[in-house]
């Protein structure tokens, strides 16, 4: 069994290095790859300037090895009196003090690399400032892992491993390759095959003087095939189009999620996943802030619901804060629930929905006016247009905002309250009464003529809105929720 | 009804509806009609100077742009006057409540036990018309923060203090 002594400073893995200069490589590369790409293929260039390329080349790859080595040497970190101390920088030099009970979660992440040479990347995050800083780069995974114990659980050092029992019980998801397949299928697929085309496109337009005089020939009969109208040409491209948006859903499942496993812990969750990153995060479930979860007709089909739970976060948009399970059976996600709120099973949910003036203001707001700026475009005639204002927008537009608001409800127990919101999809958010930041009254007078108002409660990762309920449901609503916050003596994280 | 099973009546609980909030100061009117102002002319008066100067921009781009901005100015002079009237705060014993908006009209209250903390701010004209801002910071983001300005300088302290107060019965 590794022990370390923690409270003196110590450096990272060896490997460490490689891990470091490998990184500044590929940063630095990144930004000089055009550059790269430019002066060989301009035939001349490269030749009239052989030595100068490489020997520029080399200078910047002695300048980031000794970079790498220095860094190396000035990066220590340690615990000393319940803070995590972590010195930094060679030129700047800083030092970075974080209180033991101010860290929020520490995860560990492996790329490529760290997977070959068997170390890990831990990072630990803050619910203050943006904390991108700390992390290290390189340990030995039973190093990580002790680390890791002493900054949640605020033991100082040489902690035993014999709470490592994870037994079939506490392991609640393990997704298998064709489970990945499942979800994948069900994700939003066209979204990903929209992005896979613009990603492509960019590139193409970056470095479209290239492409054009190597494929002049392909691309001009390629125009030629576009002008004239060619349904066949038309139905390949569409199933080409299919085709590449399921195999680029696929693949971003498999690289994101692969051999994805939930383990509960004692006191939380511990999360496992990534083919070329692996990332392992352990979160404590009462600094769990919200628990989203949502399902559309397809993952209903195949009894799949995906699941969020975020935790506080200093910036509203941050990902990385939250625990996503692309796909779990309905009991898996009831039992995940019930874990992060004791109170769910045996609580008793009473639903109140959405005013049907949130579908009229909405669909005037939203649908018309669209509608009305295609009837402008200018060389098409003005039947093609109204056909395309009312089949490709009006018409759609309509059925997703009625949807929308029809699911637009929100339920409250004594502890919890769960609003649900979606139009074809359902996603349901659930949150402690608790855990609740501050709380919003909105009424407009348009809204007050008819006994209506909006609600919209924050919370530490994200805020949610409930909108045009009942007046009175409203403001009950507002009272309560104030009255549970200033009653509870429970922490929020 | 709104709760099932509930051991307190609903209709005990304190009820913002009925309690009376305090309006901010009046004179805090001028401040917001110079931000109004200063933040019109930054946009504005570039592109008014380039119309004078810039013989490819016709001349009544500026004029028309000109008419706008005290038009604008004009109808914040009067705009004020009534907006001012909608905001107001209250200090209840475990929470702080700030109202505003005249035609979207919202209420945001913060839980003492929330806030992370407090800080008084005064602008350069704030000061030399003896008001302050106080902004109340909770772990909600942006979305979640609180700012109320028009305060007294005192009155703008003394709650700082009250709610610094409170914040040490929690921790």
């Amino acid at each position: 069994m590794y022990k370390a002594d923690l409270s003196t400073p110590r450096r990272q893995n060896l490997l460490g290095l490689i891990v470091l200069l490998a990184n500044s490589i590929r940063k630095i590369g990144w930004n000089i790859l055009p550059l790269l790409i430019y002066a060989l293929i301009k035939e001349d260039f490269y030749a009239n300037n052989k030595l100068l390329i490489i020997s520029a080349i080399c200078v910047i790859l002695i300048l980031l090895v000794v970079h790498s080595i220095l860094f190396y040497l000035n990066f220590l970190f340690s615990i000393e009196n319940n803070d995590f101390v972590l010195r930094r920088g060679y030129i700047n030099k800083k030092t970075i003090r974080i209180p033991l009970d101010k860290i929020q979660t520490v995860n560990t992440k492996q790329n490529l690399l760290q997977q070959i040479l068997n170390v890990v990347s831990l990072e630990v995050d803050t619910a203050g400032s943006s904390v991108k800083e700390v992390s290290i780069t390189a340990l030995r995974r039973a190093e990580a892992d002790i680390i890791k114990r002493a900054l949640i659980e605020h033991k100082n050092e040489n902690t035993d491993e014999t709470d490592e029992k994870t037994t079939d019980k506490n392991n609640l998801i393990k997704l298998s390759p064709s489970d990945l397949i499942k979800i994948a299928f069900s994700e939003n697929i066209l979204k990903t095959g929209l992005l896979v085309m613009l990603t492509i496109y960019s590139v193409y337009s970056q470095y479209r003087e290239y492409i054009n005089r190597y494929f002049a020939r392909e691309i001009n009969d390629f125009e030629n095939q576009l002008n004239t109208i060619n349904y066949t040409a038309i139905a390949i491209l569409l199933v080409l189009f299919i085709v590449l948006s399921i195999v680029a859903t696929i693949i971003k499942t498999f690289i994101i999620y692969y051999d994805l496993s939930l383990i509960k812990t004692e006191k939380g969750f511990e999360l496992k996943c990534g083919l070329l990153n692996r990332k392992n995060n352990i979160v404590p479930k009462h600094k769990i802030q919200l628990l989203k979860y949502s399902f559309n007709p397809i993952k209903k089909l195949f009894d799949i619901v995906s699941v969020t739970m975020k935790q506080a976060s200093p910036n509203d948009v941050k990902e990385k804060q939250s625990l996503k399970i692309p796909g779990c059976s309905n009991r898996i996600n009831n039992s995940v629930i019930e874990y992060i709120f004791e109170s769910y099973s045996n609580s008793h949910f009473t639903t109140h929905f959405t005013a049907k003036y949130y579908f009229i203001r909405n669909w005037i707001w939203l649908s018309f006016p669209v509608a009305i700026a295609i009837q402008f475009l200018p060389e098409i005639s003005q039947y093609t247009l109204a056909f395309i204002g009312m089949f490709g927008w009006f018409i759609p537009c309509t059925i997703a905002i009625w949807l929308s608001s029809k699911k637009r409800n929100f339920s409250i127990s004594d502890d919890i309250i769960s609003i649900q919101s979606g139009s074809l999809g359902t996603t349901i958010t659930l949150i402690e009464l608790h855990k609740i930041q501050s709380v919003k009254y909105r009424q407009s007078v348009f809204q007050k003529r008819r006994k209506l108002a909006s609600i919209k409660v924050v919370t530490a990762s994200e805020s949610i809105s409930i909108p045009f309920i009942d007046q009175q449901i409203a403001s009950d609503l507002y009272n309560y929720i104030l009255y549970k916050i200033e009653s509870s003596n429970k922490n929020w994280m | 009804m709104l709760f099932k099973n509930e051991s307190i009546d609903i209709n005990s609980l304190p009820s913002i509806d009925l309690e009376k909030f305090t309006p901010i100061e009046k004179r805090y009117r001028i401040i917001m009609v110079i931000n109004s102002i200063i933040s019109a002319t930054i946009i504005t008066i570039p592109i008014i100077l380039v119309s004078i100067f810039n013989a490819e921009v016709p001349l009544y781009v500026g004029y028309a742009l000109s008419a706008v901005l005290l038009a604008y100015i004009i109808f914040n002079i009067f705009w004020s006057r009534i907006s001012i009237q909608y905001k107001s705060y209250l200090l209840r014993s475990n929470d702080i409540l700030f109202k505003k908006g005249v035609i979207w009209k919202k209420t945001t209250a913060i839980p003492f036990n929330r806030i992370q903390h407090v800080e008084v701010k005064q602008s350069a004209i704030a000061k030399q018309l003896n008001l302050s801002k106080i902004v109340i910071f909770t772990a909600g983001g942006n979305t979640g923060d609180l700012a109320i300005s028009g305060l007294n300088d005192q009155t703008a302290n003394k709650i700082r203090e009250f709610i610094m107060g409170k914040l040490k019965d929690y921790v």
